[in-house]
């Protein structure tokens, strides 16, 4: 497929809309961050979703955009809920709630120096990760789970997994409305009794980080950051619970299409319009799996939490929890209009901006923090929703792959990355030396082109840079 | 992940040695415990899909992966038997199936037998 990109201004391009397009395609990113790999069909991605029956404005995708499953990773698509829009579970992602969470430590990067090799170790030998099943919670069957579905991690915080206050700084206060578990086939519930607070693999980690340079000090301090300080940041989802009912409602709506008419250029674009059976059935599905996700970060911050205070006697405050694979049921503008929408963000985060209702109080003033983790060897980012994001308030995720894991491991090893990150005074707890290469920094975008980008954007602002100090991976 | 194969039945039978290698080194690996499956779907495409489907659900319910395959053509899909290994015992050589997608999905009849391509979510 040939695209052609029209460059509207240094950080936007757009693609026109040609027949079957339904709006045209934008994309947020600089000339050099724009997918390039021989290949890598990520742009094509924005043209497929653009065709998607009830999508409004565009078909957006962020500075981190990579080659996806049917939608693109870094894509953003809103579809009109009120006029045949649809909701697409691969506009979500298999990793339902995916997201990032940051603690804000009550110690310095200096006084941990000499504790930080304990710290690690307990972190490595009590943080589950890898394959298979294994959580820190042992529910006592599809009872508890469905009602920790429905309450997410406020369910968590209720049963002595955290604090209220955890919950004033998490997305929708922990808790995505509108779950059903009844949606949640059995086959789900099998894989999600027994991984409540487990990392997973691939590239999700839970990793310590210090703020390297604070770009707002104002922001930064109502965030609860400070140059120097210790922070925590843990990337991980639904795990197979969330995989299993995408992978379900596929199906479903891959064997409707027929009878809503629809055509789509690619199989994992499967979609039903999200007023119908398939549609709000998902829609149930998909909010128990995404309390799900929220519940497994929240058992996750208590083994970090537990380590802290045993090494350093250090508590660890909730900066925020945002997922960034999510549809939401939003009211937008559109073309001057109020609109009830469906907006999917997958590999997008929500940023919110300042003075927005759902933002707790102490965040009102300077807007929502938007994380964009980097990788293992760069740096990850702090940033905060402004006014104006035209990407119904959505952001960067994360660096954005450039080489397949296939390319990562034909390049890196392992064990001399392991030593290049320890010469480095990283400190690494991987699981498999493949599995670490996989994640190369090198197999990434530049994450600081990519914050720039993003504020360049006008989609969030620079609030703290955060280094990394030590890596637990899966 | 591709495989190919003079049959059907064998094509299939290597797509799934093929994605249980993809992260686990299977060298001198030996079942344990054997689990009969049984697949029915409208395309043999969607077979594919649901046999992928049923190793990720084992790996992650019962933490065990098929190190020995056997299937038989039945009407609308296959059936056969998985002999299972323990997954924690064999070495972890890269990211674990999580989902198997639909993109990019094909199981065709060639010249020189069946070939299969299938993406999965890690």
């Amino acid at each position: 497929m040939d695209i052609t990109l029209v460059e509207e201004t240094p950080f936007r391009f757009r693609i026109e809309r040609q027949v079957p397009m339904r709006v045209p395609g934008v994309v947020f990113a600089t000339r050099e961050l724009l997918p390039q790999a021989a290949g890598d069909k990520a742009l094509e991605q924005v043209v497929n979703v653009a065709t998607l029956p009830g999508i409004v404005r565009a078909s957006y995708a962020m500075p981190d955009v990579h080659w996806g499953y049917g939608f693109p990773i870094g894509g953003v698509a809103a579809t009109d809920m009120d006029a045949g829009g649809v909701i697409s579970p691969g506009g979500v992602g298999f990793d339902i709630s995916c997201g990032v969470r940051l603690l804000a430590a009550g110690i310095d990067r200096g006084p941990l120096a000499p504790r930080m090799r304990r710290l690690m170790d307990i972190l490595g030998d009590t943080v589950p990760r890898g394959l298979g099943p294994g959580g820190l919670w042992k529910l006592s069957g599809r009872s508890q789970l469905g009602e920790l579905m429905v309450s997410g991690a406020a369910y968590a915080v209720e049963h002595g997994r955290g604090v209220p206050r955890d919950l004033e700084r998490c997305e929708d206060r922990g808790t995505l409305p509108g779950a059903d578990p009844s949606q949640v086939g059995q086959r789900a519930v099998d894989r999600g009794l027994r991984q409540v607070g487990s990392l997973g693999s691939a590239n999700h980690f839970l990793e310590v980080q210090a703020v390297d340079r604070v770009y707002d000090e104002p922001t930064a301090t109502a965030f609860g950051l400070h140059t120097g300080q210790v922070c925590v940041m843990i990337h991980c989802g639904s795990r197979g619970l969330g995989h299993q009912v995408c992978s379900d409602h596929v199906h479903a709506m891959d064997q409707s299409l027929r009878s809503f008419g629809i055509e789509l250029p690619d199989r994992q674009l499967a979609c039903a319009p999200a007023v119908s059976t398939p549609g709000s059935a998902y829609l149930g599905a998909m909010a128990a799996a995404a309390n799900y996700g929220r519940a497994n970060r929240q058992l996750l911050t208590e083994a970090a939490r537990h380590a802290f205070t045993v090494v350093a006697g250090a508590g660890l405050d909730l900066v925020y929890d945002v997922s960034h694979n999510m549809a939401k049921i939003e009211t937008h503008d559109v073309d001057g209009v109020r609109r009830r929408l469906c907006v999917h963000r997958k590999g997008a985060t929500r940023a919110l901006p300042p003075g927005h209702p759902d933002l707790p109080d102490d965040l009102a003033e300077v807007g929502q923090p938007v994380l964009v983790p980097g990788t293992m060897g760069t740096a990850s980012y702090v940033m905060a929703g402004v006014v104006g994001n035209a990407a119904f308030w959505s952001a960067a995720h994360g660096a954005g792959r450039v080489w397949s894991r296939h390319q990562a491991l034909r390049r890196v090893r392992g064990e001399q990355l392991h030593e290049e990150l320890e010469s480095h005074g990283i400190a690494v707890r991987p699981k498999s030396w493949r599995a670490l290469a996989e994640e190369a920094p090198d197999a990434y975008k530049d994450v600081d082109a990519v914050a720039v980008a993003t504020e360049g954007a006008g989609l969030a602002r620079l609030v703290a840079r955060l280094v990394p100090l030590g890596v637990v991976k899966g | 992940m591709e495989a190919w194969a003079p049959t059907r039945e064998e094509c299939l039978a290597q797509a799934v040695r093929g994605v249980c290698a993809s992260f686990l080194d299977l060298t001198g690996a030996a079942g344990v415990r054997r689990r009969d499956v049984e697949i029915r779907a409208e395309r043999d495409e969607d077979v594919l899909v649901a046999l992928l489907d049923e190793v990720v659900y084992r790996l992650d319910t019962e933490g065990e992966v098929p190190v020995d395959v056997e299937l038989a053509p039945v009407d609308g899909g296959v059936k056969g038997v998985f002999q299972m290994a323990d997954a924690g015992s064999l070495p972890v050589t890269g990211a674990a199936p999580k989902a198997v997608t639909l993109h990019g999905l094909a199981l065709n009849r060639g010249q020189d037998g069946w070939t299969c391509s299938v993406t999965l979510d890690v």
